[in-house]
């Protein structure tokens, strides 16, 4: 093994071993790992032998050659550590105690692969279920090696803590202790602290303050759990059989943060299921405890675990769900959660889309929209008829008796996309004007097929006029045919619609179209619209794409970029960016020197982040602000759009308060704009620039604002800016 | 009730033979009003002569050509000729419209400037441009129009000196198959001049050609002759993308096309006869769509209409000054205003319509204007009713050329207002004054006179 991938392995079971401590709590976070890191030394062993049970998992894996990107996040290490620091605490350290806490590890990293292969292709997580079963398993057979001692230091561990710190932590933990801080939130921290089998206020408080610190929902969420938990209780008296500190940590606080803000997006429908499934967990807990006494077996934490799996897999049986939603991709931050999903549903639902264009050049109206007056009714209810309109909204010019009169007549209808044409009718007579044909329907027609199960259809064109056969390749804007008369079509028009199936006359489906310009009925100017179902009596046109913009945005997978910059110490500093693309074909951005990611994608007329991941230091973060979207035309149009709160430039507070109320409303926003693109000129450009803004805005008021600019030459982006109260830069690139 | 008129009486010879097929009777529809406000009240505000132009028909007419190729070719763009009429209220109105400007002197060209038209949306043409004007233009990334070899080489020279690589393009005349065959401007197709021209501009590291740029005459009547110079561009197109591989950014067919004016000597009326701007877009856009270029590399497609898009937008209001009958015994009528302000009636037979109501009676006259030479003549011979002193008149389709190549001559030129889409008028140029035509003026010492 070379030195350089010793030092690639070591790092991966370094973030691993973290992980383990953070992702207990669901969370990625260096302070919270650290946290929980440092309170389960508070009872040491137990500390010691969690920290070496993940230790030997992660290696094990490591040298068996699991993924290391898995192994990174500490899915399968977390229970190797809870099953170690349950060992510790409950045995005596020993020669043979350390055997089979290796042993333990081992098969708790067994099962947790095991599991994993087994539940994750049904999108279910373990949680703690290899450790419950490892434990058990341990359990029963522990009480026959003679060698391996029951501890008493669980009950006695002050006298651990004496031997850890001296008589200086014992004094701070009896402080600690005598304080009076109310029986609910003495309750509270022990409850936490009991996550790993102690009943301390001091681990409790650093597990409450890395909770916070890392989490404001989480937090909120075990508080609910809390209350819930104790309150039921109390309402059907059974605090005795069930609100120990280690069932309100384990259990009722462990169910609130995993339905309430994990596997769920954080709403106020999620803290109300949250308030419903605590009592559901207390009742499954009284079931397993009464049940599982016959067996010897401690519960431990399986009604968490059961009522969590249960319930998102009860959740997954839905199709699409607009309440309760399933975190479509795991950040291990419910803020961050909450945060890109509110935005990528707004941004991004479209995502799946194929950019549609107009099937024709200039501006045409729109006469029938979705599920119109005339005949776009039932199946055939999502369709569109265009004609094209003169500024007194006439179609046609002298008495319009005649088909030729009517200014859509004869003109090019184009391939919407590309595509095969996969069905073709042509030889049908177009009607006088007025009349209707409503043995051939569809009259004079074409079908291309894009992609699988995604099929175009345009109707009523010009007898003769058809330029394409059946089987032919077109590409998107290439002329197919004249816009004619044929059919059930009175006055000359064009009908597109969007349909599964590959014959004339399908049932439609809704489909948007990509980016074009839509001029509303009665309102006097055209606005960009981006991947939307025009409105009926519009006005729309297709935008034209700009090359030149888009040479420069179309960054290829497998090509550098090279920014220098001078910071405010008045140093030059150099950043890379490498461009890849990843197993699921998305692009992606990769700063070198700060490891921040920035994903992208660039189509001929729009060029988009999707997202961010890493520091807000980097310039990569600069640049992903000043080019969130670019519009790749020399439209005269602003663009807007809005970014997820935390990649926008918020002041910590404000951002922490916004986190607590984020599940309800959000008072924080973050918009950003393009202003038209400055060209130097329309032919052979040579230099362009980009104007963008972004502003952060607190319940409507303006907080922060930047604005950047992007200077584009022949060779690509070749300079960027930032300005903003807290930064000025001047990015120059390096080719 | 209006006190009946008393109209003159007439003689009218009696026409015996067959009847033909064009009936006997010329109708005079008198035009009272035009976009809601009376005639006589205009000239009653503003003077006679007056010139009227239509912001509502100017619109309308832009819009029209620009859906009638828009919806035909992908990339369309539109240059106000701005010798057709660069009124200052007249170019921004095509500006708003979308217009860039084509310009023909270095005076046309600081017209467009002042009107605010950015530099890179000038078209610089026509064969008079000083060193100082090319250098300007080509500072300003306007497009220049190269017209001959002097200014090809004084423009490589030029932009050698001063280290600048202008976009250009040069004019291509060719033989269409029309009469009279422009070949006066720029270079010609078919004797290799514009290949020759072409193949030095591309081999010149100072000069950047984006597009190839005709214009084949003006009111022109054949769309064919349209879709001819078209296909010689392409092919053009096609050889220095072939030889060079390099594709033109843009296909500038110039303008020409005709208004519905009749011209003299037609024996049909215009209205009849004119091809209508389909007919010209159609012969155009089928040669480029059909030439075999990528959809991605289709050139731009510039148009410098003017005649077409103003021309209707256009009114002159005149008064009869008086009525004479000529030895021949003809009729004859002085109007107030001649060729002097209407000079495009040395090119059409302009409809003239009464602009108050008369009996159904007509006669044939010749309208003269009010200047004391023999030329002055308006119509030579039109059918009007019977006119006396005092009536008022109003000439159609007089928006193009007339505000731009009018005289100064014996008379002073007359104001001009605008008619806005609500129907306000507002005086955009006002009648000249004697101070106007003095403010030039300067008289040598020993000529003033002791007053």
């Amino acid at each position: 093994m070379s030195l350089i991938e010793l030092k690639k392995h070591t790092r991966t079971a370094f973030e691993a071993i973290l992980n383990s401590y953070s992702i207990l709590f669901f969370l990625n976070n260096r302070w919270m790992a650290l946290a929980v890191l440092a309170a389960s030394f508070l009872n040491f062993y137990a500390g010691l032998s969690g920290l070496l049970a993940a230790l030997v998992a992660v290696l094990v894996a490591l040298v068996l050659g699991f993924n290391p990107n898995q192994l990174r996040t500490g899915i399968y290490s977390f229970n190797a550590l809870i099953t170690g620091i349950g060992l510790g605490t409950f045995f005596d350290p020993g020669i043979v105690f350390f055997v089979v806490l290796i042993l333990a590890s081992l098969l708790t990293l067994i099962l947790s692969v095991a599991m994993g292969g087994w539940m994750f292709k049904y999108g279910l997580p373990f949680l703690s279920l290899p450790f419950i079963f490892t434990f058990w398993i341990i359990h029963l057979p522990a009480t026959e090696y003679a060698n391996l001692g029951l501890t008493y230091r669980n009950i006695f561990w002050i006298n651990e803590l004496y031997a850890i710190g001296g008589s200086s932590l014992l004094n701070l933990y009896q402080q600690v202790e005598s304080m009076q801080l109310g029986v609910m939130l003495e309750t509270y921290l022990r409850s936490l602290s009991s996550i790993f089998f102690q009943d301390n206020i001091i681990a409790g408080s650093m597990v409450a303050i890395g909770l916070v610190a890392a989490s404001r929902i989480f937090f909120s969420l075990s508080v609910v759990g809390f209350i819930t938990a104790y309150l039921f209780a109390v309402f059907v008296g059974s605090e005795a059989a069930s609100i120990t500190y280690y069932n309100i940590g384990a259990n009722f606080i462990m169910v609130a943060i995993a339905v309430g803000g994990f596997f769920i997006i954080p709403s106020k429908a999620s803290f109300l299921w949250t308030v419903v499934l605590v009592p559901i967990t207390s009742i499954v807990l009284l079931f397993f405890t009464k049940l599982l006494a016959f067996a010897q077996l401690p519960v431990f934490s399986l009604p968490y675990t059961a009522v969590t799996v249960l319930f998102v897999h009860f959740l997954q049986q839905r199709g699409s769900a607009r309440t309760l939603v399933l975190t479509p991709l795991q950040q291990y931050s419910p803020e961050l959660n909450l945060y890109s999903y509110h935005n990528n549903k707004e941004r991004l639902s479209r995502f799946w889309y194929i950019p549609l264009q107009f099937p024709f050049w200039g501006e045409w109206n729109i006469t029938q929209g979705y599920n119109g007056a005339f005949t776009h009714k039932d199946e055939w209810g999502n369709a569109l008829d265009f004609m094209i309109l003169d500024q007194e909204g006439k179609s046609y010019s002298g008495n319009g008796l005649d088909c030729e009169q009517y200014y859509c007549f004869g003109k090019p209808v184009t391939a919407p996309a590309d595509g095969v044409v996969t069905d073709c009718i042509d030889g049908i007579d177009d009607n006088d004007a007025g009349q209707v044909n409503t043995v051939q329907n569809w009259g004079n027609s074409i079908v291309i097929q894009h992609i699988d199960g995604l099929y175009s259809q345009l109707s009523h064109l010009r007898k003769n006029s058809i330029k394409v056969k059946k089987g032919e390749f077109v590409k998107a804007g290439d002329i197919i045919a004249q816009c004619g008369n044929s059919g059930r079509s009175p006055y000359p028009h064009l009908h597109f619609q969007m349909q599964t199936q590959p014959h004339i006359g399908a049932r439609t489906i809704a489909y948007p179209i990509g980016y074009f310009n839509e001029q509303k009925y009665g309102q006097p100017h055209h606005s960009l619209q981006q991947y939307r179902i025009p409105e009926a009596a519009s006005r729309v046109a297709n935008l034209q794409p700009s090359l030149f913009l888009y040479h420069a945005f179309n960054i290829l997978p497998d090509t550098s970029l090279c920014f220098t910059w001078t910071d405010q110490n008045s140093t030059t500093r150099t950043e890379h960016w490498d461009a890849y693309t990843d197993a699921y074909n998305y692009k992606y951005l990769y700063s070198r020197e700060t490891g921040a990611v920035a994903y992208y994608t660039c189509d001929k007329l729009m060029f988009y982040f999707i997202s961010f991941y890493g520091e807000k230091q980097s310039l990569l973060y600069h640049f992903f602000g000043a080019a969130y979207k670019i519009l790749l035309s020399d439209n005269e149009e602003a663009l807007t759009d809005r970014l997820p709160v935390h990649l926008g430039n918020t002041s910590a507070l404000l951002r922490i308060l916004n986190d607590f109320i984020a599940p309800f409303t959000s008072l924080l926003s973050v918009d950003y704009s393009q202003l038209p693109t400055q060209l130097d000129h329309t032919f052979e450009t040579r230099n362009a620039e980009l104007s963008t803004g972004m502003t952060v805005s607190f319940t409507g008021k303006l907080i922060n604002k930047s604005s950047h600019s992007i200077a584009i030459d022949h060779r690509g982006i070749h300079s960027f800016s930032v300005t903003n109260s807290k930064t000025t830069l001047h990015a120059q690139r390096v080719f | 009730m209006e006190k009946k008129r008393y109209e003159r009486p007439t003689l009218r010879k009696m026409n015996t033979g067959l009847m033909n097929k064009f009936g006997s009777k010329s109708e005079n529809t008198p035009v009272t009003h035009i976009e809601n406000n009376s005639v006589k009240s205009l000239l009653k505000e503003y003077g006679s002569p007056l010139f009227v132009i239509s912001e509502r028909q100017i619109r309308r007419n832009m819009r029209n050509a620009s859906r009638i190729f828009k919806t035909r070719y992908p990339k369309v763009q539109f240059a106000w000729s701005y010798k057709t009429n660069y009124l200052d209220a007249v170019c921004q109105i095509f500006h708003q419209e979308g217009s860039w400007a084509e310009v023909v002197s270095g005076f046309e060209y600081d017209k467009a400037l002042k009107n605010g038209v950015p530099g890179n949306q000038i078209i610089f043409n026509g064969p008079d441009k000083t060193d100082e004007q090319l250098l300007l233009a080509a500072r300003n990334n306007s497009l220049i129009h190269i017209d001959h070899y002097d200014e090809l080489y004084t423009l490589i020279r030029l932009s050698e000196e001063h280290r600048m690589r202008p976009r250009v393009a040069i004019r291509i005349n060719m033989d269409t198959g029309i009469y009279p065959k422009w070949d006066r401007f720029g270079f010609n197709f078919e004797n290799g001049q514009a290949w020759n021209a072409l193949t030095r501009i591309l081999n010149s590291q100072w000069l950047e050609l984006v597009g190839l740029h005709c214009h084949i005459g003006t009111f022109m009547l054949s769309p064919a002759a349209y879709a001819t110079a078209a296909r010689n561009l392409c092919e053009l197109a096609w050889s220095v993308k072939e030889r060079f591989g390099k594709m033109v950014d843009y296909i500038d067919l110039g303008g020409g096309f005709p208004s519905t004016n009749t011209l003299k000597g037609a024996y049909l009326p215009g209205t009849d006869t004119v091809p209508s701007i389909d007919q010209f877009a159609d012969a155009i856009t089928d040669v480029i769509l059909g030439y075999g270029f990528r959809p991605e590399e289709l050139p731009l497609l510039i148009l410098e209409s003017g005649r077409a898009l103003i021309d209707d937008a256009g009114y002159l209001l005149g008064t009869v000054l008086a009525t004479k009958r000529l030895s021949d015994g003809r009729r004859a009528t002085i109007l107030d205003f001649g060729i002097n302000s209407l000079f495009t009636a040395f090119w059409y037979e302009h409809k003239v319509s009464p602009a108050q109501l008369h009996s159904r009676q007509t006669e044939e006259t010749v309208l003269y204007g009010p200047l004391c030479m023999n030329i002055d003549m308006v119509r030579e011979n039109i059918v009007m009713p019977l006119l006396e002193k005092g009536n008022q008149v109003v000439v159609h389709q007089v928006g193009a050329y007339n505000m731009t190549q009018w005289m100064q001559f014996i008379t002073l030129r007359p104001a001009i207002v605008l008619i806005d889409e609500e129907n306000n008028t507002h005086i955009i140029r006002r009648p000249e004054t004697m101070e106007y035509i003095d403010s030039l003026e300067q008289l040598p010492q020993h000529l003033k006179q002791d007053v």
